[in-house]
């Protein structure tokens, strides 16, 4: 129940800001109204890499502690932020053509490190589906999970690192943010942005995590379904051979 | 503006898939709660006549 | 004859546990190299005009992006789509001619990126000319700006 509250505050507070970043911010001075794809594509971009960082540090968890509820943590972020780093690709793809005259650049770092972190992750993915122990896939996953999180800051500095087209953080530098000629609607647009997509991410992985759980629980009882079945069928030719076997005589 | 496709694409492609998600979530969460139960409804009648 | 050697089970485990280690050092490793050769010249994005200058005359008719500032009052658009310009680092200048129309955020003083080739006469003809902004976002001047915002 309170789950379905915070969704609901989520979706109020998307709309609340996408009505926000598209009718009442001005447009940007020199890119127009293609700007607005800002909010939208930072705050994916934002919850990509929060999404990951939960996923490596679920996958740590994990590995200490043995317990399998932290490899559903890691497993809802992961499909999680593989649809955010898809939404921040996509936002890009649709500021970049008409502000850099481009949809997509291979050889400039930024783009080529997110898509390797959208390949990365999706890999994560269907790793998962390769073996049906759940502590070996939990192992699995969670080492693949930590090998690939060394791509998220590298992505974040690759604007520092390497030259490109893509230009540096919004917030690489507060003290130019917090400057009096940043327009402060801009900035309220995207906190609001960043704030109201958070606040669904949350939702979405709660969510998430519920299935993934529900879903193992399936799993585990189909198991102890087939072992008592098993023992089931090893203890039967133990049994008086005047009793008639009730599975073939029923139904 | 042409500029505006490319914002209603933008915005329509994220917000629509966030929401599009949220909803198949939901729907895979119900349809995984309700075989939770079935399997545990059938498995308590399943073993109480032989006990 | 059915009993099982006590020995044997632990085996395999480790030779798999092994064999992902292996696997996540090759990951690693390829990981590593990618990062570590792009800081590289190998795979850099685009040149300077003072970078491509001191290639001499191995700069021509090479195939290379080039990126700097858009010289002030060096934008000359000809008929629909016929542009010359001037890009520079501060220190080399480099006249560029497109015959391809950039996105209209182009602007004087504004970054680019022009793909193309530097011709024997000293300029270089884009095929695409791509715009870099940076992060700094400007409210528009004058009426655009609603009332209560100060610039």
């Amino acid at each position: 129940m309170k789950t379905r509250a915070l969704g609901m505050v989520g979706l109020l507070a998307v709309v609340i800001a996408a009505i926000f970043g598209l009718f009442v911010v001005p447009p940007d001075a020199n890119q127009g109204d293609a700007q607005r794809i800002m909010y939208v594509h930072v705050a994916s971009a934002w919850l990509a890499y929060l999404s990951f960082g939960v996923t490596a540090l679920g996958g740590l968890l994990f590995l200490w502690k043995r317990d399998l509820r932290f490899d559903a943590v890691a497993l809802a972020g992961a499909e999680v932020g593989v649809m955010f780093t898809a939404f921040a690709i996509w936002g890009g793809m649709m500021w970049g053509k008409p502000v850099w005259g481009t949809f997509w650049q291979w050889e400039d770092p930024r783009l080529t490190t997110t898509a390797l972190l959208l390949a990365l992750y999706v890999g994560y993915l269907l790793l998962r589906h390769l073996t049906d122990d759940p502590m070996r896939r939990a192992t699995r996953a969670a080492i693949v999970g930590l090998v690939a999180a060394v791509d998220i800051p590298i992505v974040h500095f690759s604007v520092v690192w390497w030259r490109g087209l893509h230009q540096t953080a919004t917030f690489g530098d507060p003290a130019k943010l917090l400057h009096p000629s940043a327009p402060l609607l801009f900035v309220v647009a995207l906190m609001g942005m960043l704030t109201a997509f958070t606040i669904v991410w949350a939702y979405l992985m709660i969510r998430r995590y519920q299935l993934a759980r529900t879903a193992w629980q399936i799993e585990e009882h189909g198991r102890l379904g087939r072992i008592s079945a098993a023992r089931q069928a090893a203890v039967r030719p133990v049994r008086p051979v005047a009793e008639p076997h009730p599975e073939e005589v029923g139904s | 503006m042409n500029d505006a496709l490319f914002v209603i694409a933008g915005y329509g492609v994220i917000l629509g898939g966030l929401a599009v998600y949220a909803v198949t979530l939901a729907r895979r969460l119900r349809a995984a709660r309700e075989e939770s139960l079935r399997i545990r409804r059938d498995a308590r009648q399943g073993s109480e006549p032989g006990r | 004859m059915t009993i099982a050697r006590p020995a044997e089970p632990p085996l395999p485990q480790r030779r798999r546990r092994w064999g992902l280690i292996a696997a996540v050092a090759v990951v690693l490793a390829v990981i590593g190299y990618f990062a570590f050769s792009s800081i590289g010249d190998a795979l850099v994005y685009y040149l300077t005009p003072t970078e491509l200058m001191a290639r001499g005359d191995a700069a021509y008719g090479q195939s290379v992006r080039l990126g700097g500032l858009v010289k002030a009052g060096s934008i000359e658009q000809g008929a629909s789509a016929d542009l010359t310009f001037v890009l520079t680092d501060q220190t080399t200048d480099v006249t560029v001619h497109s015959d391809t129309l950039p996105p209209s955020s182009f602007r004087e003083n504004s970054g680019a990126v022009v793909e193309g080739t530097l011709q024997s006469n000293g300029t270089f003809q884009a095929s695409q000319v791509l715009v870099k902004h940076d992060e700094n976002y400007v409210a528009p001047s004058g009426s655009a700006v609603p009332s209560h915002v100060t610039p």
